[in-house]
């Protein structure tokens, strides 16, 4: 076979070329460490590599998110705890003043305590967080959500929403209470019925404890309970229907359809007692209206005996209250928990998925500087080669 | 006269003449596109004498010039594929490179104007996360267009590129014809002329790197042929290759053969060479990386867009569009005889795609053609502005009179990057917030509770009125002072454009409401929905997603760029295997022609020794006739 001197040159500058090229490559890939600098190089792990950012970059969002969360909820719960502080406050005061030697004067200071500790209440239920937003106004957080009324009622500018936190790709974490649910949407009464002494009333009739001794057989509905005499009384339903009828002796319980009542004092005739079916009470209206008995008169029996059963009602609201705070304050920190469960399985999904983009994208040092000294070798070679054989010419023996 | 004396001399012409062909050879080792000449040495005719037939010498009949013509030919083929795809990987590269940094492309954009609504959606109601979002959106933006505009960058370079290519060939072209004359010329004085005969072969190679060729031999001259058989070279004429005006768009250039009748287009017959792999490129990578791109702007566009029209902003306006696109483009024909003209808007972004379409007036009405396909579309509609013709998520009028073969270009996504902006200004108006909410009587004694309400059609008029539920009995409601309808747990009710779910047990009187969400700042239902747009599916008929349409976008540009690129390192090794052939024949081996150089040499010397002795001879005669 015949071959050129030009073709021969050419055909060994060519490989040598291809090697240079070859090596300019591997370097390429040592100096940016990865395997694919450009979709040509691995189209297939390029999309790969495309949608773990994504997912990288979501999870990283996530974690964020969390945070803003947590930030939230631990303001919420500290707050919740300001507002169990108070409310206990209050529940002391309102034993000291049902203590039974209280005159005017002390009734007074205690009422007078009492506004403050309503004014305390007010403004934790407007607290703003770091970012200004109220944070018991539901979604309308740039609304203050509680503010008295020119008659001194509370009244709740805010919705029943709770804005939710994206924590993970289909997890969502309420990040607070609206201050309907906190403040407002409390049972009243022992949560079932709620008990009242007549203000006509003459006796010194007054409730003390109540308590549901059969759920099922409880009807809700309002029923008045009329002592006809001072020893024996009626139940009437709504209707005016009969629901029974029995004997009290001072200090004994009137039981029905479930609902026991206990009651002291000595009822005149006609003094009636209802009972009726529990709705909502919201704290505000609570304390308002117990300062407002202390600063009533205290002339007569009959108004001790009302003034005894408004504060037993007030103690049992404010049981309730504290109850249902703490029952709040128990589902903020469960939510406190997912996020923070939420957070560190954002943290080891972002392992798993920096591990796999790694493995994608990332060069094998090892193999690609192994594979550099073969090129190395390789070139080198070639051009050794090429200098000896380059020198062998016919035209050195001529003479 | 047949003796040592003339025989000799004719020994010294010939071996001169053989020493010059070879030093010509050895001169021209490293000249590109020499073929190695040969000088013919020939036995002279015998003259006849008594005893035999005596031979008178010898002498060069021609100098031969050592070429394979089939094997050329195989050079010019591979050279032409091996250019092509070299230039396709190459523009490909171009256009791959701009789409692959995951840190800093547009998928990282994109995860970042998501983020900025997260973080939004965090604190809906202040104002510097918002503020973000509108940047952000502003940087999107900003980065299409900056792919879009170095697209279009690449376009015209092509372009001028394949005017440049096709005057280069166009020259060539007429420095073949030329020599076509000088060989005939030169073929006359009976020897052929070897020179020109290789400058011939070097300009035919030259034009194969540009274009595919045919070559016919025709006596003495090449016939050159380009296309689907267009003569380019015939004799001692070549045509003009040149570029004109594409009919549809000014901007970019088609190729004709400029004939005695008219000019041919054959832009679509230029196949193989830098210049069949520019047109390529054009055709299969840059025009759909244009319209792709385009398809990605109007799918965030459009899933945002649609998004914030479900919410309500900080002002309680329910949201307005953030971004706004580029509307179709629509060229017509410069060949076009009538006066009609078309307008198309989109009328469904999720059934378009990334073709370019031909509306073409026919003699019983209109038919649109899909141009990368080649497949008709079916359109419904009249054409009218009552009715317009819809196909593929295109809406068209057609007005004025068009004549029968009247075409137009139609390219829905191809603008819609450049006129991409941002059209909010105030960060207030971003819609986070949904449009209604669910609340529940606080009179209410029961246990029921009601959900959030989940917007089933934000374009529903009576959206945002009041609509009250009232519970008569625990098990029966009534939505407006409507029919009695039994109520189960977990039961969904639906009005005006949005759905509700009731749970728990509720008491008779209960009353739930569904009504305005104004003033509620902190609401993110929307925002988070936003945050999502760019996983809903609502491109493709439903298929992608704006990011999993990313993905296979870049993906397609890298999987053709690396078949691109192995095709050409393919084709090269052909390349230079034939290369190598051919070389192998006609290429100066300069250790041949060392001893080439000591035969013809040595030839020489006897020759001249033949002479001298021929002189000794004749002085011997001489000498004896003197001696007398």
């Amino acid at each position: 076979m015949r071959i050129s001197t030009a073709g021969f040159n050419q055909q060994t500058i060519d490989l040598i070329n291809d090697q240079t090229a070859q090596l300019a490559i591997t370097q390429a890939h040592l100096s940016s460490s990865k395997r694919v600098n450009s979709p040509a190089d691995d189209p297939v792990a390029a999309v790969h590599i495309l949608q773990l950012n994504q997912a990288l970059s979501q999870t990283a969002q996530y974690g964020r998110n969390a945070d803003a969360a947590n930030a939230r909820l631990s303001f919420e719960d500290q707050t919740l705890s300001n507002v169990t502080n108070v409310l206990q406050r209050i529940r002391d005061l309102t034993v000291q003043a049902n203590s039974g030697n209280n005159d005017t004067t002390s009734r007074n200071a205690i009422a007078t305590e009492l506004d403050q500790s309503m004014q305390q209440l007010m403004e934790l239920a407007n607290t703003r967080d770091s970012n200004g937003e109220y944070l018991f106004a539901g979604l309308m957080t740039q609304t203050q959500p509680f503010s008295q009324s020119s008659t001194g009622a509370v009244v709740y500018s805010g919705d029943q929403g709770t804005r939710q936190i994206q924590v993970g790709q289909t997890q969502k974490i309420g990040d607070s209470d609206n201050g309907f649910s906190v403040f407002q949407n409390i049972p009243a009464g022992n949560g079932t019925f709620v008990t009242n002494t007549s203000q006509a009333n003459s006796g010194t009739v007054s409730v003390g404890s109540t308590s549901v001794t059969n759920l099922a057989s409880w009807v809700p509905g309002t029923y008045t309970i009329t002592f006809n005499t001072p020893t024996t009384y009626t139940i009437t339903d709504s209707s005016n229907n009969t629901v029974s009828t029995g004997t009290y002796a001072p200090g004994g319980s009137i039981t029905f359809n479930g609902a026991s009542i206990s009651l002291q004092g000595t009822p005149a005739a006609n003094d009636t007692v209802t009972v009726s079916t529990a709705g909502k009470q919201d704290i505000f209206s609570t304390v308002s209206q117990l300062a407002a008995t202390l600063r009533g008169q205290l002339n007569s029996p009959a108004q001790n005996a009302q003034y005894a059963t408004t504060l037993g009602n007030t103690l049992t609201q404010l049981d309730q209250a504290l109850g249902h705070v703490d029952d709040i304050r128990a589902t903020v920190g469960t939510r406190v928990n997912a996020v923070a469960t939420a957070k560190s399985d954002g943290q080891s999904t972002t392992l798993d998925l920096q591990t796999s983009l790694s493995q994608l994208q990332d060069l094998d040092y090892a193999s690609a500087i192994g594979k550099l000294s073969v090129q190395q070798t390789g070139l080198q070679a070639a051009e050794a080669a090429y200098s000896k054989i380059s020198q062998l010419s016919l035209f050195d023996y001529i003479k | 006269m047949a003796d040592l004396l003339s025989n000799g001399v004719s020994a010294l012409q010939a071996f001169q003449r053989a020493l010059d062909v070879t030093s010509q050879n050895i001169s021209n080792v490293a000249t590109p596109g020499y073929s190695r000449q040969t000088a013919s040495l020939v036995t002279n005719p015998a003259q006849q004498y008594g005893n035999g037939f005596v031979g008178s010498g010898v002498s060069v009949n021609t100098i031969t010039r050592i070429y394979s013509e089939y094997l050329a030919g195989q050079v010019r083929t591979s050279n032409a594929a091996y250019q092509r795809s070299n230039e396709f990987a190459t523009d490909a590269a171009q256009v791959d490179n701009m789409f692959s940094d995951p840190s800093t492309g547009l998928s990282a954009t994109l995860q970042a104007f998501s983020g900025a609504v997260q973080d939004m959606a965090n604190a809906p109601s202040t104002s510097a996360p918002r503020q973000v979002v509108l940047s952000q959106a502003q940087a999107l933006v900003t980065q299409l267009q900056g792919y879009d505009s170095r697209l279009q960058t690449l376009s015209s370079q092509v372009d001028q590129r394949i005017q440049s290519t096709t005057n280069d060939i166009s020259q060539i072209a007429q420095n073949i014809a030329k020599l076509n004359g000088q060989i005939d010329l030169a073929y006359g004085s009976g020897q052929p002329p070897n020179d020109l005969l290789d400058q011939r072969d070097q300009l035919l190679n030259q034009l194969s790197q540009d274009v595919n060729v045919t070559i016919s031999q025709q006596g003495n001259d090449v016939n050159v042929y380009i296309g689907n058989g267009q003569p380019l070279v015939v004799g001692t004429v070549a045509s003009t290759l040149t570029t004109v005006q594409n009919a549809y768009d000014p901007t970019r250039s088609d190729i004709v053969i400029q004939t005695p009748g008219a000019n041919v287009n054959v832009t679509t017959d230029m196949t193989g060479g830098t210049l069949g792999g520019m047109l390529d490129f054009r055709n299969q990578v840059l025009d759909p990386a244009r319209n792709q791109l385009g398809l990605v702007s109007l799918g965030l566009a459009n899933v945002i867009n649609t998004q914030q029209a479900a919410g309500i902003d900080l002002n309680g306006n329910t949201g307005q569009p953030m971004f706004a696109v580029g509307g179709v483009q629509v060229q017509q024909s410069s060949a076009n005889t009538g006066t009609g003209s078309i307008a198309v808007t989109r009328s469904n972004v999720n059934q378009l795609t990334s073709s370019d379409y031909l509306l073409t007036k026919t003699s019983s009405g209109w038919q649109l053609t899909n141009k990368t396909s080649g497949a008709v579309v079916t359109m419904t509609g009249a054409g009218t502005v009552a009715s317009p013709f819809q196909a593929d998520g295109m809406s068209i009028v057609v007005s004025g009179t068009a004549a029968t073969g009247d075409t137009f270009l139609v390219k829905p996504t191809a603008s819609a990057t450049a006129g991409l902006s941002v059209t909010l200004t105030d960060p207030a108006q971003i819609a986070a917030a949904s449009p209604v909410k669910a609340t529940a009587a606080t009179t209410n004694i029961g246990s029921g509770t009601i959900s959030a309400p989940t917007i089933v059609n934000a374009s529903n008029a009576q959206l945002r009125t009041t609509v009250n539920i009232v519970f008569s009995a625990p098990n029966t409601f009534s939505v407006n002072g409507g029919p009695n309808t039994a109520y189960t747990p977990g039961q969904t009710i639906s009005a005006n454009g949005w759905s509700v779910t009731l749970t728990g047990t509720p008491a008779a009187g209960d009353t739930f409401t569904v009504s305005d969400n104004t003033g509620a700042a902190g609401d993110n239902t929307n925002a988070l929905k936003l945050a999502a747009a760019f996983d809903q599916k609502a491109l493709n008929g439903s298929a992608d997603s704006v990011n999993s349409y990313l993905g296979r976008f870049v993906g397609n540009l890298g999987t053709m760029t690396q078949q691109a690129q192995n095709e050409s390192n393919a084709q090269k090794s052909v390349n230079t295997s034939d290369s190598q052939a051919l070389s192998n024949v006609s290429g100066v081996n300069l250790d041949e022609e060392a001893a080439n150089l000591i035969k013809f040499q040595q030839a020489y010397q006897a020759a001249a020794q033949m002479i001298s002795v021929a002189s000794t001879l004749f002085d011997s005669l001489l000498a004896a006739a003197k001696g007398q």
